[in-house]
């Protein structure tokens, strides 16, 4: 845990043209965590996993990775007329790091066909060779931009599991961006929340949870509470409402009521206040 | 990454290869049939019809291969594909460059070779003429290579600021015949001309005749010539002004590349 | 081997659930001291989790004594579970019996002594779940 983060990025920025797709973006993602990234629809989740990997220069800021880093792409683009074999030579001959017996491995343990070509496997299969390329390098870093879109349920699970196997393996960092929360819950360990273009939140994902609770109670008692905890989002009627709050477990009124929220919660109550953030001070070590 | 660009490009490059093997096996054919026919000139003919349209091949070229060597990158995605393995965006695309450019650079000089060959046999034609003829200038020499590679560079240059193949391959044709009837005018003053007076009986001088001399009853008394000696003079100096517009749009090409997430 | 199953929709941690099929196997005996538990790649390729979460799942497991973790080999059972012995559990039993059949009589139905005994369990072990 001592390790040096594999991502680090500090005041990271990019702009095109006058418009900024992101903005003072610092994060630090430690060796072997499996990160998501969520957040709207143009909240610059491309931008900043593009910057990752060097496939853009930052306008402001910098940010510096550790060791190999591989790329999935988003729509997983493979050359549809190469063969499967000749991807995989494609990812041979422009990776001196590059582990044929196990990109050979994993391809026959998947049953898809060498001489396939790429354009003619369905979109899960495609989704797996692409997959191999990365892994196959042998990278400390893995990025992925949206991996599971236009996949079937099933093919998700197995894209998932692949992913999940090789981090088992090698300890590989993964960062990937989805919108589908539920494909995160048991995969990821490390959130970061981006949104309008900047970081709202980064973190382990056990500690954010056991960081927020959700109190209910009477509506007129509720800024007096606000005022002791560190509120991210309210909700309810005129009588009673909901507070997601940044606290631990604290002592409350007789018509109070907490629990504790789910990740799918703590990730729309940040997005609905763009404003809330919950970062690591900057001090503190965060791995 | 050779490996990688032929195997990107093999379809283009048997293409082309088999279109110029049929290009040449008609030229050859001809050129054997000319020696022993009656008029040499009906069988010129007969294929000139045809030929003098090719001065338009580089348009095929920019079209099939210029347009989607990044265009289709760019449109499917796979260039972020290849930019992230470990080889630097300047030394993949400075090897897809080189290795086309040079086989399109070949293949334009083979494609000239034959034409040359071709007019060679035909000694007593007095229209096959590589320098007088305005389509047979631009298909021999030093300049059919250069007609070849700008096509070449017209369309890597649109495909790769465009970013899509159909767009870039209309943009490509529009450039290339603008270029081609700008320089074919531009072409008679690559060197002031000689004045040659004639009258009935004098022989039409060879070379590439650019106008007339007229006396004051509008009389042709004369041509304005420039001479057959000129032609390498010429080639080079088509050559040189396509090889530095193919540069600067190669220079485009690459700010295009950089640019591109 | 004990084969876990993922209750996707119980809202119980994932790394608790494998802690709590842990120690249930631990306590009707299908997992015995000296038993290898399935490693972090086993798991994974099985239920498409986060290694992570195995791996913190086992070291909870090996806080609380149950397993011992042999680098490179891998993670074995080391105490079983059962809290008290076979008489034990026959005259918990027993009492338990008698209590049910006085909550029969007092008109308690399966739903009722369901809610019932799950409340007061949650209250007797909520200071212990609260400190783990």
């Amino acid at each position: 845990m001592t390790d040096l983060p594999v991502l680090e990025a500090t005041g990271l920025g990019k702009r095109y043209r006058r418009k900024w797709a992101l903005r003072d973006c610092s994060l630090a993602l430690p060796k072997g965590r499996v990160a998501a990234l969520v957040g709207p629809n143009g909240a610059g989740k491309t931008t900043l996993l593009h910057l990752a990997v060097g496939l853009l220069s930052p306008s402001e800021g910098t940010v510096r990775s550790t060791g190999a880093t591989a790329f999935l792409a988003q729509d997983k683009p493979l050359y549809r007329g190469f063969t499967v074999a000749e991807t995989l030579k494609f990812g041979r001959l422009l990776n001196p790091t590059w582990d044929d017996a196990y990109a050979h491995d994993r391809v026959a343990a998947l049953g898809l066909p060498l001489d396939a070509k790429a354009g003619t496997l369905s979109g899960g299969q495609q989704a797996q060779v692409a997959l191999t390329l990365g892994l196959a390098k042998r990278p400390d870093l893995l990025v992925l931009d949206e991996p599971l879109a236009n996949l079937d349920p099933l093919a998700r699970h197995e894209v998932m599991r692949g992913l999940m196997e090789a981090v088992a393996e090698t300890g590989l960092t993964v960062l990937l961006s989805s919108h589908v929360m539920s494909d995160l819950r048991d995969t990821c360990d490390w959130l970061v929340v981006l949104n309008g273009g900047r970081v709202q939140v980064s973190g382990d994902i056990d500690e954010l949870i056991a960081g927020h609770r959700l109190l209910t109670g009477p509506a007129e008692d509720a800024d007096a509470l606000a005022r002791r905890v560190e509120v991210v989002d309210r909700s309810g009627s005129r009588r009673q409402v909901s507070l997601l709050a940044r606290t631990g477990p604290i002592p409350l009124g007789p018509q109070w009521t907490e629990r504790p929220v789910d990740l799918e919660e703590l990730v729309l109550a940040y997005l609905r206040r763009p404003d809330a953030a919950s970062l690591p001070r900057p001090t503190l070590a965060t791995a | 990454m050779y490996w990688m660009t032929y195997r990107q490009h093999r379809t283009q490059l048997l293409v082309s290869a088999a279109l110029l093997a049929v290009i040449g096996a008609v030229l050859l054919i001809n050129g054997l049939l000319a020696s022993g026919a009656a008029d040499p000139r009906e069988s010129f003919k007969a294929i000139y019809v045809y030929l003098s349209w090719l001065p338009v091949a580089p348009i095929a070229v920019g079209v099939f291969w210029g347009t989607p060597l990044l265009a289709a990158e760019f449109e499917r995605g796979t260039h972020r594909l290849a930019w992230t393995q470990s080889v630097s965006r300047a030394r993949w695309l400075a090897v897809k460059l080189g290795t086309l450019g040079l086989a399109v650079a070949v293949a334009g000089g083979v494609f000239g070779l034959m034409v040359q060959a071709w007019i060679d046999g035909y000694p007593t034609v007095r229209a096959a003429d590589r320098f007088g003829d305005i389509a047979l200038f631009s298909m021999t020499g030093v300049a059919a290579p250069a007609w070849w590679l700008f096509g070449f560079a017209v369309g890597t240059a649109a495909g790769a600021l465009l970013r899509r193949t159909l767009p870039a391959i209309a943009v490509t044709i529009v450039i290339f015949v603008l270029v081609m009837v700008g320089l074919f005018r531009l072409r008679e003053d690559y060197a002031e001309p000689v004045e040659v007076r004639i009258d009935h009986q004098s022989e039409v001088p060879h070379g590439m005749i650019v106008g007339t001399l007229l006396d004051a009853e509008d009389n042709t008394v004369g041509l304005r010539v420039q001479p057959a000696d000129r032609y390498w003079r010429f080639q080079w100096t088509e050559a040189g002004i396509l090889l530095a517009a193919a540069a600067l749009l190669t220079g485009a090409t690459a700010v295009a590349v950089r640019r591109r997430p | 081997m004990i084969a876990f199953h993922l209750d996707r929709g119980s809202g119980v941690a994932t790394y608790l659930q494998l802690v709590q099929q842990v120690k249930h196997a631990l306590r009707l005996g299908t997992l015995e001291p000296g038993d290898r538990l399935p490693t972090a790649k086993e798991v994974v390729a099985e239920l498409a989790i986060n290694p992570n979460t195995v791996l913190k799942a086992y070291r909870e497991l090996e806080r609380e004594g149950l397993v011992t973790a042999k680098p490179g080999v891998g993670t074995f059972v080391q105490r079983s579970l059962g809290g008290a012995s076979f008489a034990e559990h026959a005259r918990l039993r027993k009492a338990l019996n008698g209590w049910i059949a006085d909550a029969r009589a007092a008109g308690l139905d399966q739903g009722d002594v369901e809610a019932l005994v799950a409340s007061v369990v949650l209250d007797a072990f909520r200071h212990g779940e609260r400190t783990a």
